[in-house]
């Protein structure tokens, strides 16, 4: 009996196996057409929340003019993202959209794609023109940084002292960071300390122990004046932290205007403010950029970058992303 | 009888009352040595709190952050406790940090979208449990090694977990749920009580009832427990179900702290609940898991983060000495062990 249990599995997972070959099939000798391209979104950040929103907003786009649009997420397995890619040149699809990619880690892939003369536009990756890349459209981090920085100066009532949190490995977020250190710094402020977070999957966990640490370790209320995040997940994380040892007075920036964020801000609490990527925006730009391609027309430049929307108490009610 | 004129045996009494004495003196070290070879974690944990202790002791020996490692390690705590039941039977589950995100996840939907309280906390556990008994149905019934079917199964629950949260972040839950994961009770925080009673639950199953004892006997020679007249597929069922449903329970306390669920929260606590066991079995003489190895385990992990945060130690830095610690650790037991053996 247990056997043959055994044996239905291994014939389903075969089935399906043989399901999802044909498709793939298919997908190799049918490619697009001109009147239905064939874009291959590839993404190792389908898990984050911002990236989410964006890969969606373009697959909408895409489909709404359409394009034959598949999204392939890795799982933040940037290696397996090359890969992808290969596979996607193989196919010769009419184009690769890469979402949020760390620019050093995809030469395998971009190489193949190029040879193959297969076009590769970026949603968000890195923070300067790439060879091979034929338009990246991009927030403006410096920008991003800036009224971000601004904003916790303004909370503070002036410098102070400033606990950082960053995450290195995501190119925007580690740019942001230093741009709002080099800010914090001018404008007088002290930064005690920079945690790195190391898991984008507990950001908002990680963060709460560094702050609930820190607090710790200095007691004296003078020792922090302001906590400035690379991204929301890990503000809320601080913002948690301060409640929780009732140092609500402590102004608290973020970026990303998650609704989660919003909705914090909105209490009056620690949590200042954030800054809106506009993914909406910035996928648009892409997908006007790409339809002009397809009909023959080649991208004026291959870098763009797109301001963010600080939001805060004043703002809250009334953003609408 | 002069000392001059000694017989053999005569000869041999002062050899043997020597080599009796040195025999004596020799088991009286080999003891100690022993002991402090298999106490050699337990006391690794005592210089470490030590060593922090001395480097900052108006912060890291006050009250308010013993509380605080005992708040940080206490999800942690509850997902090794269960780890440890599975390893006792002799295997390992690799899903248990993805049951709990998924548990989260669930939870958390069912909230958002108006379930009770109740509701929604037993349809989580329920995932738990079911998720457990497909680890224990694929490993004690269909044979498969428990790591080839714990990945598969932590892979699959994992994009559950997406699916349920859509990839996004749930949030907005009930104030009464985050009593579980935020609220204090005489001092201490909730999820302390949660852990400790996780703890003592396992802890008294594992050695005061007849299912710790098989479980134990399957995880010792599963052929003998067989033969013994012990269901051996039973017992492997039951200890994945357990981890399944401390898992789920874990991702409840984990999303009531946090006040929101992500498709990937619970992730990272598997690997440091597996490390924190295997930290453990350095404390028993018998190299086996065991839940007061476990919670010493869970201790290091801790106060080791902990600590260094205080010290302001980056990050990266501590995850390399996390790391070299527990080689350190396991491999000093093991080293032991073979020299004893």
């Amino acid at each position: 009996m247990k056997r043959l249990i055994a044996a239905l599995g291994l014939l389903a997972a075969l089935l399906l196996t043989g399901c999802s070959g044909s498709n793939a099939e298919s997908a190799t000798s049918g490619g697009g057409t001109p009147e239905q391209p064939e874009v291959a979104v590839i993404t190792g950040s389908y898990g984050t929340p911002a990236a989410k929103y964006a890969i969606d907003a373009f697959e909408e786009l895409g489909t709404g003019k359409g394009w034959k649009v598949t999204v392939s997420d890795t799982d933040f397995d940037f290696n397996q993202v090359n890969s992808l890619m290969q596979d996607a040149a193989l196919r010769k699809v009419d184009a690769i959209v890469l979402g949020f990619p760390t620019p050093e880690q995809i030469t395998v892939g971009l190489k193949a794609a190029n040879d193959a003369e297969v076009p590769v536009y970026v949603i968000d990756g890195g923070t300067a023109p790439m060879e091979g890349v034929t338009l990246n459209v991009t927030s403006d981090s410096g920008q991003l940084a800036e009224i971000s920085a601004q904003a916790l100066l303004d909370a503070m009532g002036g410098p102070g002292k400033v606990l950082v949190i960053g995450h290195d490995p995501h190119p925007g977020i580690r740019l942001r960071t230093a741009e709002a250190i080099e800010y914090l710094e001018a404008a007088g402020a002290q930064i005690v300390d920079v945690k790195q977070v190391r898991e984008p999957a507990s950001s908002q966990g990680e963060a709460l122990n560094f702050t609930n640490d820190f607090l710790q370790a200095h007691q004296d209320q003078d020792d922090l004046d302001g906590v400035w995040a690379g991204w929301d997940a890990a503000a809320m994380g601080v913002v948690q932290s301060l409640n929780s040892a009732g140092r609500t007075e402590v102004p608290v920036t973020g970026i990303d205007a998650t609704d989660q964020a919003v909705a914090e801000i909105k209490k009056d609490g620690p949590f200042t403010a954030t800054v809106f990527q506009d993914w909406d925006a910035i996928v648009g730009r892409l997908a006007e950029v790409m339809e002009a391609d397809f009909a023959g027309t080649d991208p004026g430049t291959n870098f763009e970058e797109k301001p963010g929307v600080l939001v805060t108490e004043d703002n809250a009610e009334t953003f609408n992303p | 009888m002069s000392t001059a004129q000694k017989t053999p045996l005569d000869e041999n009494v002062p050899r043997a009352t020597a080599s009796a004495r040195t025999s004596h003196v020799s088991r009286h070290s080999a003891s100690a040595l022993q002991l402090l070879k298999s106490g050699g974690t337990v006391l690794g944990f005592l210089l470490l709190l030590a060593a922090f202790g001395v480097l900052r002791p108006e912060t890291f020996l006050s009250l308010g952050n013993m509380r605080n490692v005992l708040e940080q390690v206490a999800i942690l705590a509850i997902i090794a406790a269960v780890q440890t039941v599975v390893m006792v039977v002799g295997g390992f589950d690799l899903s248990v940090g993805a049951t709990a995100s998924l548990s989260g996840a669930v939870v958390a939907q069912l909230m958002v979208n108006g379930a009770n309280t109740l509701t929604a906390v037993a349809a989580a556990l329920a995932v738990g449990v079911l998720v457990g008994a497909v680890n224990g149905y694929l490993v004690a019934y269909l044979k498969l090694s428990p790591f080839v079917a714990t990945l598969a199964t932590m892979t699959s629950v994992s994009g559950m977990a997406f699916i349920v949260t859509d990839g996004t972040t749930l949030y907005g839950l009930p104030e009464g749920f985050l009593g579980l994961g935020q609220g204090r009770w005489l001092g201490l925080p909730v999820p302390v009580f949660v852990a400790v009673g996780v703890a003592l639950i396992v802890w008294f199953v594992l050695h005061s009832t007849t299912l710790g004892r098989r479980w134990h006997a399957v995880g010792g020679n599963d052929e003998v427990a067989k033969l013994s007249g012990v269901n051996v597929d039973r017992m492997r069922f039951t200890a994945f179900v357990v981890a399944g449903l401390g898992s789920s329970l874990a991702g409840l306390v984990l999303t009531s702290r946090l006040a929101s669920a992500t498709a990937t929260s619970g992730d990272p606590y598997m690997l440091l609940a597996i490390a924190a066991v295997f930290l453990g079995m350095t404390v028993s003489r018998e190299g086996v898991a065991n839940i007061v190895g476990t919670l010493v385990g869970v201790g290091i992990l801790g106060v080791l983060s902990n600590g260094l945060n205080i010290l302001g130690v980056s990050t990266y830095v501590q995850q390399f000495l996390t790391g070299l610690i527990i080689v350190a650790a396991v491999a000093f037991s093991r080293l032991s062990h073979k020299r004893t053996s």
